[in-house]
C-alpha cells in the first residue's frame, strides 16, 4: 500500500438502470403458473386410478413391510435384514406412515402411493426448476417436466412404492441445490441430499462423479475446496452409516474370514460381492446381454426418452461441454447408462432414475438450440423448429401410449386382489400357515379394525430362503402348509428358483378361489399331499449362504 | 440400561450438533462471494481524521518493544493524529529502559511512556493506566510483540467514517504455521476466527473482541468505564459490555493489514494462554454482564461462546468413552450409531481446518509442506485434546479460586525469521530521513529507492525485516 492509495472517497457506482417494473413480475406469475400446471399434470397422470393400476407388486409389499417394522418392531426389516438393499428408502416410508397414523386410503398400500404420488410431484417440481434455472426459461423448464410426468413408462412405475421413486427425488433435490445461486450452505446440502439418495437406493452413487464436477464448476475458486471437499465429505459420512450400521451389528465381514467370526450369519460385504456378480453377462459389452435386451425393451415402450433423451445427453455432454449444468445432467445420465449397462442384474424399473435426466437432457438442448438459432436465423425460426421439436415429442408420447396396455386410467387389477384378501379374511382360518405374495403381508399382518391377524403368512422368498422361517413356522416340511395364495411372480420365481417348501407346497395344492379382475391372477390354494401337478423346472443360480437369511 | 442409552445418545447428538454449529461459524464467511468480500477492507481510504491514541501495554518485553514503537511511529498516517502510548509496571526496569532508549533514538513527541504503580500488574490495569494519560478521539490496543501494518490507521479511519461504528477489530493472524507440530492448526484456529466467526458475531451483535487491532471511540470506553482489572480476558470482556450497550461493530479481515503474530512458544505456552483464555470466558459468563446484552438470539449467543470451555472440557472427558461403551455396553444400533456422531463431526472439523490451512496458506502466498498436510490427522486431534485439556484446568482453576495471570512469553519468532514475508513498510511520510531504528532505516532507505511494492502477499526475501 503506499500512500497514493490515500484517496477521497469514490462516489458510490451509480445504480444500473432497473429493467421496467412489469417483466420480472410477468416472468414470476408466468412461474407460478407452471408450477401449478405441472402439480395438476402429475395429479392427473399419476394420481387419477393410481390406486387400482397397476396391480400390487410383492416388492411394494415388501418394502411397506419393512417400513411397518421400522417403529412397531424396532427393525429394518419383519425378518432377518440381509443387506439387500440400504434401509433409508423404507424409513422414509416408515416416518410417512407415523405421520399420517397408519391411515389407510382404502387399503394398506395404498398410503405408499399416495406417498409415491408425493414424490412424485415433488420431482416434476424440481425438474421444473432444474430445467427453469439452467436455462433462464420457463418454457424448457414446463416441457422437461412435462416430458418427465407424461411418459407412459413413468407414470406405470412412479405409482409403485419403490425405493428408486424415494431416490430419485433426492437425486433431483440435490441437483436442484447446486443449480441455484452456489454459496456454500446449498453445496453442502446437495451433499446431504446425494448422501440420502444413495442410502434410499445405491443406484444413485452412480451420479455423484457428475454431481462433484458440477459443484467445482459452479464455486467461485475462494470457496471452491470448502464446497467440493464438504460435498464430498457429507456425502460420504451419511454413506459411511450403512457400513457402520452393519459394522455395529456385527455383519460386516463375511463369516469364516478373520474378521467375520464363525458363526453363521448375514453381511454387508457379502451381499455387495453378490449383487457385484449377480447375472454377470458382459453388459454393455456384449449385444446379447441381458442390459440390452431390457434396454430395447425401453426403447421400444419408452422411445422419446430412451432415445431421444440419450441421444440428447451426448449432445449435452460434446457439444455443450462448456455450459456446466448441461453437460453436468447429461453426464449424469449416461453415467447411470453405464452403471446400468455393467453387466449385473437390470430389473424393468431400474430405468427410474434416469428418466428426468433424459427429460431435462431433451428440454435444455432443444432451449440451448433455440436460443442458438434465434440468435443466428431470427426468432420465427426458432419458434417454429422449437413447435416442430414439440410436435415431435407428443407423437413420441403418443406412440408410447399406443404401445402400453392402455389401462392407466382405466385398468382395475388391484381389485381382484383385494378382493382375493378378503376372501382369506372370510374363508382361511387366523391360525393357519400360508405362504403368500408380499403384496397382501401389510393386510394379513397389520389389518384394519375388525379383522383377524395372520401371524403365519409368510412371504415366498422367506419361506424359500429363511432357514428360520422353514425351522420356525414351518418345521421344514410342506406338509405343514395349509395354504398358498400365488400370484403369477410366485409361480415364475418359484418355477425359477426351485425353492425348498414353496415348490413342493405349490405342486401339492389345488386352488379353492380364484380373483382376476385385470390380468394379475390371484389363486388361494389349499394344500393337500394328495393332489400332485408339478412345475416346470429350471435351474437358477442359487445365493451363496452368507446372503440367506438366519 | 436403556436409559443409559437414550442419555447416551442424546448427548452425543447434541454435542454432535453443537459441533456442527462451531464448523458453520468457522465456514460462514465463505458461505457466498458478497458475504467474503463485505468482511474484507475498505477498497479506498478516507482522508485521515480520527486521531488515535495507541495503547501498547508492555511487560518484560525488552526484545520487542523497541522495534514496535519504530513501526507504528513510522506507520502512514499523520503524527499530529497519532499518540503511542507504551505502558509498563514500574518495577520493569528492562522495558522501560527499552522504550526510553527508542523514543530517545527516535526523537518523538508523539511517543510517551505511561508507568504504573500499584497493583494489580496485569494487562487491563495498564490499559486503564494507559487510557487515563491519553487524547485522541478513540484508543486503538497493540501488544508488544505485534507486527503492525503502517496503513492500519488509515484502514480504522475509513471504517469508523465509512460505516458509522465506533468500535473496530481488525484482524490478528498467527503466521509461524510451520514451526511447531501444534502452530499450523494454531495459525488457522485464528484464521477462522477473525476471517469468519466474527464477523458473524458482529453481524448478530455480540463480539467478544479481540486482546489487539481493536478501535475503540473514547466515549464508549467511558460509557462502559473501561476494562475490568478482575479479568483475565479483559478484552471479550468489554467486548461484551459494549454489546449490552447495543453498540454496533465492525470486524475487518484483510491478509494486506492483519497484524501479525506468533504462536506460543512451546505445548506449555500454549495450555497455559488457552487456560487463561478459558478462564477468562468463564469469568465472563459468571459475572453475567452478557446477561443485560438486549435481544434474546445475541444472548443465546454469548451463552454459547462463553459456555464453550465447559463444552470444550466434557468432550475432552466424554469422547475417549465413546468406544469403550461401544465395546462395554452393548447399545442397540440407533443409540450405538448416535452416539458415534460426534466423531463425525470431529472428522468434518479436522478436513474444514485442512483445507483452511490451505486456503490460508495460499492466501499469503505461501505452500503448506507435504509432511505438514499429511500429519494433520494427528496434530488435529492433539491440538484438540491441548485445548480441551486447557479447558478442564480452566474449570478447576476456576473452582479453585486461583484466578492470576499466566503470561505468554514472547521472542519474536515472526520477526527473526517469519514464516511468511510480509510487505515491506513504506517511508515515514513526514520526512523519510529522519533517525530511525536499526532495521526501520534499512527499509525505509530501501524504500526511497525501489517503487512501493504491490499490496498483497509477496514472495521477494528482501521485503522481510
Amino acid at each position: 500500500m503506499s500512500a497514493a492509495t490515500l484517496v477521497e472517497p469514490v462516489a458510490p457506482p451509480t445504480l444500473r438502470l432497473a429493467p421496467a417494473e412489469p417483466a420480472p413480475l410477468r416472468r414470476r406469475k408466468r412461474t407460478w403458473w407452471a408450477v401449478a400446471f405441472v402439480v395438476v399434470l402429475v395429479l392427473v397422470t399419476q394420481g387419477v386410478n393410481m390406486l387400482h393400476y397397476p396391480y400390487l407388486e410383492d416388492d411394494e409389499g415388501t418394502y411397506f413391510a419393512r417400513a411397518w417394522a421400522v417403529f412397531h418392531l424396532g427393525s429394518l426389516t419383519p425378518n432377518t435384514y440381509v443387506y439387500d438393499h440400504a434401509p433409508l428408502g423404507w424409513i422414509q416410508i416408515a416416518i410417512w406412515q407415523l405421520l399420517t397414523f397408519g391411515y389407510r386410503f382404502g387399503y394398506g398400500l395404498a398410503s405408499g402411493r399416495v406417498l409415491m404420488l408425493l414424490y412424485g410431484v415433488g420431482s416434476a417440481l424440481l425438474v421444473l426448476a432444474i430445467g427453469k434455472r439452467s436455462s433462464g426459461k420457463v418454457w424448457v423448464g414446463l416441457l422437461a417436466a412435462c416430458l418427465f410426468s407424461l411418459s407412459t413408462y413413468g407414470i406405470f412405475y412412479h405409482r409403485r412404492i419403490l425405493l428408486d421413486n424415494v431416490a430419485t427425488f433426492w437425486i433431483l433435490l440435490s441437483l436442484y441445490l447446486l443449480v441455484g445461486r452456489p454459496n456454500l450452505t446449498r453445496v453442502w446440502l446437495s451433499g446431504i441430499a446425494i448422501g440420502i439418495a444413495v442410502l434410499s437406493k445405491e443406484t444413485s452413487l452412480a451420479v455423484m462423479p457428475a454431481l462433484l464436477l458440477l459443484a467445482a464448476r459452479r464455486t467461485p475458486k475462494v470457496s471452491r475446496l470448502f464446497a467440493v471437499c464438504g460435498w464430498a465429505a457429507l456425502a460420504l459420512s451419511i454413506c459411511s452409516a450403512y457400513v457402520l450400521l452393519a459394522l455395529l451389528k456385527g455383519e460386516l465381514f463375511k463369516p469364516g474370514t478373520l474378521l467375520g467370526g464363525t458363526k453363521a450369519h448375514v453381511s454387508l460385504v457379502c451381499s455387495i460381492q453378490w449383487q457385484a456378480t449377480r447375472g454377470h453377462n458382459g453388459g454393455l459389452l456384449n449385444p446379447s446381454s441381458e442390459f440390452w435386451h431390457t434396454a430395447l425393451s425401453w426403447a421400444h415402450s419408452e422411445p422419446l426418452l430412451v432415445i431421444g433423451g440419450t441421444a440428447a445427453a451426448v449432445l449435452a455432454v460434446t457439444a455443450l461441454r462448456r455450459d456446466p449444468i448441461i453437460s453436468a445432467i447429461g453426464l449424469a445420465a449416461l453415467s447411470l447408462w453405464v452403471f446400468l449397462g455393467r453387466g449385473a442384474t437390470v430389473s424393468a424399473f431400474y430405468l427410474l432414475p434416469l428418466l428426468p435426466l433424459l427429460a431435462l437432457s431433451i428440454a435444455l438442448v432443444l432451449g440451448s438450440g433455440a436460443g442458438q438459432l434465434a440468435r443466428r436465423v431470427g426468432r420465427p425460426a426458432s419458434l417454429a423448429a422449437v413447435g416442430l421439436a414439440v410436435a415431435g415429442c407428443a407423437l413420441l408420447i403418443g406412440i408410447a401410449y399406443e404401445r402400453s396396455e392402455r389401462q392407466l386410467w382405466t385398468g382395475n387389477p388391484v381389485g381382484g386382489q383385494i378382493a382375493a384378501v378378503n376372501w382369506v379374511r372370510k374363508h382361511v382360518a387366523p391360525s393357519s400357515r400360508i405362504i403368500i405374495d408380499d403384496y397382501m403381508w401389510n393386510e394379513l399382518h397389520v389389518p384394519p379394525a375388525g379383522a383377524p391377524t395372520f401371524k403365519d403368512a409368510q412371504y415366498y422368498w422367506e419361506v424359500g430362503e429363511d432357514p428360520k422361517v422353514q425351522r420356525v413356522d414351518f418345521a421344514d416340511s410342506w406338509r405343514n402348509v395349509n395354504y398358498v395364495v400365488s400370484t403369477p411372480q410366485m409361480i415364475a420365481d418359484t418355477a425359477e428358483q426351485n425353492f425348498p417348501l414353496v415348490t413342493p407346497a405349490l405342486e401339492h395344492s389345488r386352488p379353492v378361489a380364484e380373483f382376476d379382475t385385470g390380468g394379475w391372477r390371484v389363486e388361494v390354494r389349499a394344500v393337500e399331499p394328495r393332489v400332485s401337478n408339478p412345475l416346470p423346472a429350471t435351474t437358477a443360480t442359487a445365493q451363496p449362504s452368507c446372503m440367506r437369511y438366519t | 440400561m436403556t436409559a443409559a442409552a437414550i442419555i447416551l445418545a442424546l448427548a452425543a447428538t447434541t454435542v454432535a450438533l453443537y459441533g456442527l454449529f462451531t464448523l458453520w461459524l468457522m465456514l460462514s464467511a465463505w458461505d457466498r462471494p458478497a458475504r467474503l468480500r463485505s468482511t474484507g477492507g475498505p477498497k479506498a481510504f478516507r482522508a485521515p481524521s480520527v486521531s488515535f491514541a495507541v495503547l501498547l501495554p508492555a511487560r518484560e518485553e525488552e526484545a520487542v518493544i523497541g522495534e514496535t514503537i519504530a513501526r507504528l511511529w513510522a506507520a502512514n498516517y499523520p503524527r499530529e493524529l497519532l499518540e503511542i502510548i507504551p505502558i509498563c509496571q514500574h518495577d520493569d526496569a528492562g522495558t522501560i529502559a527499552a522504550v526510553k532508549a527508542q523514543i530517545e533514538l527516535l526523537g518523538a513527541e508523539n511517543v510517551r511512556l505511561v508507568v504504573y504503580d500499584t497493583a494489580p500488574f496485569n494487562k487491563p490495569h495498564a490499559l486503564n493506566a494507559g487510557y487515563a494519560a491519553s487524547g485522541g478521539e478513540a484508543v486503538i490496543v497493540f501488544d508488544a510483540e505485534d507486527d503492525v501494518h503502517p496503513d492500519i490507521f488509515n484502514v480504522m479511519n475509513t471504517v469508523m467514517l465509512d460505516k458509522g461504528v465506533g468500535v473496530v477489530q481488525g484482524g490478528v493472524q498467527l503466521m509461524n504455521f510451520k514451526d511447531h507440530w501444534f502452530s499450523a492448526f494454531n495459525c488457522v484456529e485464528y484464521f477462522f476466527y477473525f476471517r469468519s466467526r466474527l464477523h458473524f458475531n458482529a453481524s448478530v451483535g455480540m463480539v467478544p473482541l479481540g486482546g489487539n487491532t481493536v478501535t475503540i471511540r473514547r466515549d464508549l470506553v467511558d460509557r462502559v468505564g473501561g476494562w475490568d482489572e478482575q479479568c483475565l480476558t479483559e478484552d471479550a470482556d468489554i467486548g461484551v459490555r459494549l454489546s449490552a450497550l447495543g453498540e454496533p461493530m465492525r470486524v475487518v479481515y484483510d491478509s494486506r493489514w492483519v497484524t501479525r503474530e506468533e504462536t506460543p512458544l512451546s505445548r506449555r505456552a500454549l495450555v497455559r494462554q488457552r487456560t487463561r483464555w478459558c478462564q477468562g470466558f468463564l469469568q465472563i459468563l459468571v459475572k453475567g454482564d452478557w446477561r443485560r446484552i438486549p435481544g434474546r438470539r445475541r444472548r443465546l449467543l454469548a451463552a454459547a461462546t462463553f459456555g464453550q470451555p465447559i463444552i470444550d472440557g466434557l468432550l475432552i472427558s466424554v469422547v475417549p468413552l465413546i468406544p469403550l461403551a461401544l465395546l462395554y455396553l452393548k447399545l442397540p444400533v440407533l443409540a450405538a450409531l448416535m452416539s458415534l456422531a460426534p466423531l463425525y463431526v470431529l472428522a468434518l472439523q479436522m478436513l474444514a481446518g485442512t483445507i483452511g490451512l490451505i486456503e490460508f496458506a495460499r492466501l499469503y502466498g505461501e505452500r503448506v509442506p507435504l509432511h505438514v498436510l499429511l500429519r494433520t490427522p494427528f496434530t488435529y486431534l492433539a491440538c484438540q485434546w491441548l485445548i480441551g485439556f486447557s479447558a478442564l484446568r480452566a474449570v478447576v482453576r476456576l473452582l479453585k479460586g486461583r484466578q492470576e495471570w499466566e503470561k505468554t512469553e514472547h521472542e519474536g519468532a515472526h520477526r527473526a525469521a517469519p514464516a511468511v514475508p510480509m510487505p515491506a513498510p513504506l517511508a515515514p511520510i513526514a520526512s523519510p530521513h529522519q533517525p530511525v531504528h536499526e532495521s526501520a532505516l534499512m527499509t525505509s532507505a530501501r524504500a526511497v529507492h525501489e517503487p512501493a511494492p504491490p499490496p498483497g502477499p509477496q514472495h521477494s526475501q528482501e521485503s522481510v525485516f
